[in-house]
């Protein structure tokens, strides 16, 4: 039976609150404590979703940015589809470091990000993983989320 | 992992509505149950068909894995039956799709392009799409189905006429090792394992085998009925499966091969043949293999490559008068694709590839017949999706195919799509486009003395598809999709019989044209998932007369409901209209037939936490019906058969059941 329809920014928050509590970063906490977003802020997008999810709980504080200049102290970044263009000098700033980089768009795993969301047919949404990337920032992703990843580059 | 329950428990709309969901309670235990459901779930249409442009140019349908499962589907024809629009006839020697009402019986859905993760399973000489038991493919690794409706070829050249159906195998990841067992009324037995894994590298792997066994059933033909004569077919309709499937993937690689034997009793006296006496079959072996590999080359612009290879070969027995006539063929081939997509033009999403195909070897034999006639074809296509305005796309495609088979063909096929965001949920499509079909091997070069003779000058079929369709979401879980179409099909091949020689031939016997409405509505009604079909078809031949086979309306319901006790009941209905009979000439209206209305159901439970079971009621009122076969079943050789035989009687009531182990 078709799954449950839900908006997409929801969803999205949805899988990005996930794969905030399955990677473990380096160093004490193993939490990150800043997610930033980068993209155009719509009211209602899936920054807007994650920010109330985590509002009330404990875990990091949601930040907007509009460039990569105000990137220090973000240990996640979630680049929106309308910023394919910041990815690859995000992938080159930070390598090394320990920044989890999730794309809104296909194709950012292959090319440096850690994570990546994929349209997996049907209205369905899914993910690929950039293990090695991931590794190479010193970030340790839980295999129960490579299991579940559509593909593992 | 109680910080994730309870981060997730805050996120607003999308925890509530998981909260309240069976699939959080789906007997999904320990440590994520929410990434799982996740990935289940469906993002509105609105908003995701104007993100993904590839799936907008046409009505797509996706079954989902989970449905499968839950349904009991053993075949793909049992899945796809399941939408509106889309019928299977089955004669006991294979199963025929009908695609909004256009299912000519015996054509070996040759104008349904079959695709295994991308790549084409359709033969070389017959073109058949295997959709019964002979699709080479296990369905429990079937990770969805995607069927696409309306003229394919500006994508995928022939045989994409009607629909193309692409099936996406699951990975080995979350697979494990797994054991099934099943037995089912007819002497019915299988046996299957099956073994997934991925590292942490992402090197994802998967074996499966399995074999099936059937004793089939006794029939009775009112065809042959006369004093003195045994109308029965006893023990002939037995069947034998045996698959294997191997994959490899990582990251952007994926390779398989799909290996596939069939034997196939033929209980029903085609072609003229002895109705009772064993030893008529059809047997089937597939190869199929395949590599593909996506690359992203820049945040703008990906390629794909694959490539594959196939063999297919048939080998019949026909019995006349107690002896064997073998009937054979031979389908070799290799074809490939490269193609690349890009964004890099604001407001453009362009695609643009090539694809060859070389059928080295289409060998047909019999006693009457040797003939080998290799094909090639070469496609080169464009499209060109662009964002006009805010919230309405422009798709534009066009590729041009030349097949050289003897005969050539150059083929240009167009498509125009317009999809429009009409509302906050809603959004209407209007596509129109062309599609061909060069007459495959079996058409032009099959012979067989008594029955049938060749005809090397056929031409193609073309065809050309408007369509109106809108997809609605309405609040929670429920939508609601209707689509208006009318397809024109020139120069159509198809088997007649004529009748003064009885001796078969394909035509080309001209257009036909086919109408229809098609309405889906999806919802939740409580815990109950519900899914409910209904199309209304017409088809016409240039003359007024009606094409066989097509039901006037079709109804479908599947319903999915979670039960007490960690159960799951799936059930679905099926509801096909009056329908004429194969009259043996398109130009002639055949007898119409009173539809029918066939139930199933399947239970699945829990024993333990490593063993599933299911129980499946097949056919749960026990109603005797028939399906709509062609006019190979109404060969009046060498006299025994009565009257015309124009219907397959199908299964009745059958009760079956598995069991399976996940180590």
């Amino acid at each position: 039976m078709a799954g449950e329809v839900v908006a997409e920014s929801k969803l999205k928050a949805g899988f990005i609150a996930n794969f905030l509590q399955f990677v473990r970063w380096p160093g004490n906490p193993a939490r990150p404590t800043v997610v930033c977003g980068v993209g155009a802020e719509r009211n209602g997008d899936a920054l807007d979703h994650l920010q109330e999810s985590i509002a009330r709980d404990s875990l990091p504080r949601v930040k907007r940015i509009r460039s990569l200049h105000e990137i220090s102290g973000c240990q996640a970044v979630f680049l929106e589809a309308g910023q394919v263009g910041l990815l690859p000098p995000l992938v080159e700033a930070n390598a090394g470091r320990p920044v989890l980089i999730i794309t809104d768009f296909e194709g950012g795993a292959p090319l440096g990000a850690t994570l990546s969301f994929v349209a997996t047919g049907g209205g369905r949404l899914g993910f690929d993983i950039n293990h090695a990337a991931a590794q190479a920032a010193g970030l340790s992703i839980n295999t129960r989320l490579l299991q579940l990843a559509r593909r593992v580059y | 992992m109680i910080p994730l329950r309870r981060s997730l428990r805050c996120l607003g709309l999308v925890l509530a509505s998981v909260a309240g969901s069976p699939w959080a309670e789906s007997g999904r235990q320990g440590a994520t149950p929410m990434l799982e459901d996740l990935l289940e779930m469906r993002v509105s249409s609105a908003a995701r068909r104007l993100q993904t442009p590839a799936e907008a140019p046409s009505m797509v349908k996706v079954i989902t894995a989970g449905e499968i499962h839950r349904l009991g589907w053993r075949t793909l024809g049992e899945a796809l039956a399941s939408l509106p629009g889309l019928h299977t006839s089955y004669d006991r020697s294979y199963t025929y799709l009908g695609v909004r009402g256009f299912g000519r019986p015996g054509d070996f859905t040759s104008r349904v392009l079959l695709l295994v993760d991308g790549q084409p399973i359709n033969d070389g000489i017959y073109d058949q799409a295997p959709i019964g038991s002979e699709f080479p493919v296990d369905m429990s690794l079937v990770e969805r189905i995607e069927f696409v409706p309306g003229a394919g070829s500006v994508m995928y050249g022939g045989n994409a006429l009607l629909a193309v159906i692409n099936v996406v195998t699951r990975s080995g990841a979350g697979l494990g090792k797994r054991l099934q067992v099943g037995v089912g009324q007819g002497g019915a037995s299988s046996l299957g394992v099956s073994a997934g894994w991925r590292d942490d590298a992402g090197n994802d792997g998967l074996l499966a085998a399995t074999r099936e066994r059937s004793r089939g059933h006794d029939l009775y033909f009112e065809s042959y009925q006369a004093a003195g004569a045994n109308a029965w077919s006893r023990g002939l309709d037995h069947e034998a499966n045996d698959r294997f499937f191997a994959q490899f993937r990582r990251g952007g690689f994926a390779a398989s091969l799909i290996l596939h034997d069939r034997t196939k009793g033929l209980p029903g006296g085609s072609f003229g043949i002895d109705l009772n006496t064993p030893g008529s079959r059809v047997r089937d072996r597939r190869m199929h293999a395949h590599a593909s590999y996506d690359h992203q080359i820049s945040t703008a612009t990906g390629v794909h490559g694959q490539a594959y290879a196939m063999e297919v070969l048939y080998n019949g027995e026909w019995m006349y008068s107690a002896v064997s006539q073998p009937d054979g063929m031979v389908a070799r081939g290799f074809g490939g694709e490269a193609s690349v997509t890009t964004t890099a033009l604001s407001g453009h999403t362009l695609l643009a590839g090539i694809s060859l195909r070389r059928d080295t070897e289409r060998r047909q034999f019999s006693a009457s017949l040797n003939s080998n006639t290799p094909r090639s074809a070469i496609g080169i296509f464009v499209q060109d999706d662009i964002a006009l305005v805010d919230r309405v796309i422009l798709s534009a495609g066009l590729r041009y195919d030349e097949v050289r088979a003897g005969t050539n063909y150059q083929y240009l096929s167009p498509r125009l799509a317009l999809i429009m965001q009409a509302g906050p949920n809603t959004v209407v499509k209007a596509i129109s486009g062309t599609a061909f079909r060069p007459p495959n091997a079996y058409e032009t070069d099959y012979a067989f003395t008594g029955t049938n003779i060749a005809n090397p000058a056929l031409r193609s079929e073309r065809n050309r598809t408007d369509e109106l369709g809108v997809v609605h979401e309405f609040g929670g879980d429920s939508s609601l999709s209707g689509s208006l179409y009318r397809t024109r099909i020139r120069d159509l091949i198809s088997i007649e019989r004529d009748p003064t020689t009885n001796l078969q031939q394909h035509h080309n016997v001209g257009r036909v044209d086919a109408r229809g409405i098609e309405l889906e509505a999806s919802s939740r009604i409580g815990i109950v998932s519900v899914r409910g079909g209904l199309s209304w078809q017409r088809v016409r031949h240039e003359g007024g007369a009606d094409v066989a086979n097509t039901p006037a309306q079709l109804a479908k319901l599947v319903l999915d409901a979670p039960m007490p006790g960690g159960l799951r009941l799936g059930w679905e209905s099926h509801y096909v209209g009056t329908r004429t009979t194969d009259s043996g000439l398109v130009g002639t209206t055949g007898v119409r037939i009173g539809g029918y209305g066939v139930s199933h159901a399947t239970l699945t439970g829990n024993m333990g936490r490593d063993t599933e079971w299911q129980f499946r009621l097949h056919n749960v009122f026990d109603r005797a019906y028939g399906n709509v076969v062609g006019s190979e079943y109404n060969t009046n050789f060498p006299g025994v058969q009565q009257s015309p035989m124009t219907q397959m009687p199908q299964d009745r009531r059958r009760v079956s059941a598995t069991l399976r182990w996940t180590f």
